[in-house]
């Protein structure tokens, strides 16, 4: 029998029993339903985590300390340290950074110091890195050849308190006003890194109590955008070329009577994928350095969400399981039916690999029409869950705290089911593959009708 | 003189037993026939007598328990259930008492069965359907379903489809065994005639005596022995 003839004979047999066709039909269509939308459910679950992560930081740095003192090893993170993680496999750039500990050193503005910052964060980073950094500048430019040219956070200025006000009403409050301006324009002011130097009481005239020994002049040459996967400098703090930096060092540390460590505070590893992540960390770790990276906390998450996955697929899979058998009992009535038919077709010589083929195809139609209209149930289901998610905001839908909150954590108006293309591919495939598989049992019984079947009067 | 060559079915020494539990029943003692090329040969016997075993047997339907059938110059007690399969397609036509046309088939598409399993393109085979068709008169009727047609029409079908693969040797099971008088004739006539022209045996299972007037080679059965093996003079009684 030629293929057509087969399908022909198969698509006629099915249209017979159009009643029990259906029914077992739609056990096709819920249990590989299920399994789309369950592990549809996991996917959507995965991804609002991947957005969540994002949204905390930049998923593929790795952020390499300097052990703290009194640990065992004792690698210093100069030069040739950079330079080997630059060489590990996976790595992208490797950008060091020097945070210049003020201590008891301030920075203050404008004329007398009579701006006062308090506490701010200083660090250095090699002229030739500004670029690789991503710094975005908001306005001015980076600084030029001349030395202490700086780059200021973006909130900066408004660190600053005028000394000259009353307290309580001496600094400008940018939190709440979105149009405040601070004391000074940034770009092109002048700061300086200053000691304050305490007079002893009674000694001066009222109203200047203090004595300034200044360290350092910094221009600021340009105002960089906020983002705190640059560091935290990049809101509040100063970005200084490294060599300024370095000089600064023995005498701020002197003032502050600290003792004078090598190498840089810290360096910033971007990999080429997540996937390097894990072991670029372990290989830095080797090297002698503490790390840190959103791998710590992406890794639990994403083994938790794949548990989960399992377990909602495998929810999808127990109903699949179930619809097998459904094929496996369709078919075996359809042949305890059609026993004499069998029977007819062996006599007048029908092939017994046509027999087994023709009731195969069978079990894999229903399984393959089942698996189609069950793609198409589970895009409509998931559409509606999709559609009820993203609108019910940020309250809580219950399918929201079925999935453990995740997507309301990954911010509202994110889909809790992803279907991709190879899981309704992949559904469709198994579906036919349990149907055939179904239908192996019953086929087999069918090969061995006796052709004696068709004398029976 | 006798010519091998026109040894169409030779039987020998045929012997059936069946078990039922722990009884043996002897349904075919021991046979010896030869049935010729071109012979309608009459299996006569009653109800009981071993006439369908001994069918089942002659058409390899089931292996005797002694003995061996050879039809033409294939032993079909050795053959192996799918080469049985390909030899029925070619050399076994069959017409059933209930007729057993498949129900969801058109009378053209049950027709062309015997050349479908043969894995004949539909267009060919049921040209050729449709032409044994008209050949049995139903060629107003080859889209219709079985369940629209009578038992002495749908027996027409049976017919056509025994015929339809040119075989040399065809089966009839009691064909008239659902018919009344009248039609028995025209479906017996109609056997005979379509089998003479082309020099197709013909072996007839009934309990009819009425059927020996078509035969022209009667094996009368009676409790699994052949007690009488006649040939009539006349060839057929048209």
């Amino acid at each position: 029998m030629s293929w057509r003839d087969i399908l022909q004979m198969c698509f006629h047999n099915l249209y017979r029993r159009k009643g029990r066709t259906g029914l077992t039909v739609s056990g096709v269509v819920i249990g590989s339903c299920a399994i789309i939308i369950m592990v549809s459910l996991g996917i959507g679950m995965k991804e609002s985590q991947a957005i969540m992560l994002s949204q905390m930081g930049k998923l593929t740095r790795i952020t390499v300390y300097t052990a703290p003192e009194g640990s065992a090893s004792k690698t210093v993170l100069d030069k040739k340290a950079v330079k080997q993680m630059e060489q590990l496999d996976g790595v992208e750039t490797v950008i060091a950074k020097t945070t210049l500990d003020l201590g008891n050193l301030q920075v203050t503005g404008g004329s007398k110091n009579r701006y006062q910052c308090f506490y701010t964060t200083v660090v250095g980073v090699s002229e030739k890195d500004f670029e690789k950094m991503g710094y975005q500048l908001k306005e001015g430019e980076y600084p030029g050849k001349a030395p202490y040219e700086v780059l200021a956070g973006q909130s900066f200025a408004f660190q600053f308190a005028d000394s000259k006000r009353p307290d309580g009403k001496n600094t400008v409050d940018y939190w709440s006003d979105e149009n405040a301006r601070p004391y000074f324009q940034p770009v092109g002011a002048e700061v300086s890194i200053v000691q304050r130097k305490e007079v002893p009481n009674g000694a001066e005239m009222e109203g200047s109590k203090a004595s300034w020994n200044e360290i350092q002049k910094l221009k600021i040459t340009g105002v960089v955008s906020e983002d705190y996967d640059l560091g935290e400098e990049t809101s509040a703090g100063l970005i200084m070329k490294m060599k300024d930096l370095e000089k600064l060092q023995k005498p701020v540390r002197k003032l502050n009577n600290q003792k004078v460590s090598k190498g840089y505070t810290n360096a910033l590893v971007d990999v080429k994928t997540i996937e390097d992540v894990k072991r670029v960390e372990n290989q830095i770790k080797e090297l002698g350095f503490k790390t840190n990276s959103m791998e710590s906390i992406r890794e639990p998450m994403e083994k938790e969400a794949r548990q989960k996955q399992l377990m909602l697929g495998g929810l999808g899979g127990i109903s699949l399981l179930v619809a097998a058998i459904g094929i496996a009992n369709t078919m075996i009535m359809s042949i305890t039916e059609r026993t004499r038919e069998i029977g007819i077709m062996k006599a007048l010589g029908c092939f017994l690999g046509d027999i087994r083929k023709e009731f195969l195809t069978e079990a894999a139609v229903i399984g393959l029409i089942g698996g189609t209209m069950g793609i198409g149930l589970s895009f409509l289901i998931s559409g509606i869950m999709n559609y009820f998610s993203m609108n019910a905001g940020t309250g809580g839908s219950e399918v929201d705290y079925m999935m453990g909150g995740f997507s309301s954590m990954g911010g509202g108006g994110m889909p809790i089911s992803v279907i991709p293309l190879w899981l309704a591919g992949f559904s469709l495939l198994f579906s036919i593959f349990i149907g055939v598989a179904a239908g192996y049992y019953p086929a087999g019984k069918a090969v061995k009708i006796s052709a004696l079947e068709a004398m029976k009067g | 003189m006798r010519n091998v060559a026109d040894d169409m079915i030779k039987i020998n020494h045929i012997r059936k037993v069946y078990r039922m539990g722990s009884e043996r029943v002897v349904a075919l003692d021991h046979i010896d026939a030869v049935v010729k090329r071109g012979e309608i040969c009459c299996i006569f016997g009653t109800s009981g007598s071993g006439k369908s075993t001994l069918l089942n047997q002659l058409a390899g339907m089931e292996k005797p328990t002694e003995g061996s059938v050879v039809i033409g110059k294939v032993n079909i007690t050795k053959l192996r259930e799918e080469q049985m399969a390909v030899f029925r397609q070619k050399h076994i036509g069959f017409i059933f008492q209930a007729y057993n046309l498949l129900p969801y088939m058109t009378a053209l598409e049950n027709t062309a069965i015997p050349l479908m399993f043969q894995g004949v393109g539909k267009h060919q085979r049921e040209k050729q359907a449709a032409r044994l068709l008209k050949l049995v008169g139903l060629g107003d009727r080859m889209h219709h379903y079985p369940s629209q047609m009578s038992g002495g029409q749908q027996q027409r079908v049976g017919i056509a489809r025994a015929f339809a693969a040119k075989p040399s040797v065809i089966f009839a099971d009691e064909p008239t065994g659902n018919l009344d008088t009248k039609t028995t004739a025209q479906i017996m006539e109609m056997i005979v005639e379509m089998a003479k022209k082309n020099d197709q045996t013909i072996v007839l299972v009934t309990h009819d005596p009425e059927m020996a007037h078509y035969a022209d080679h009667i094996l009368t059965l009676i409790d699994g022995n052949i007690v009488r093996d006649e040939k009539t003079q006349e060839k057929g009684s048209l």
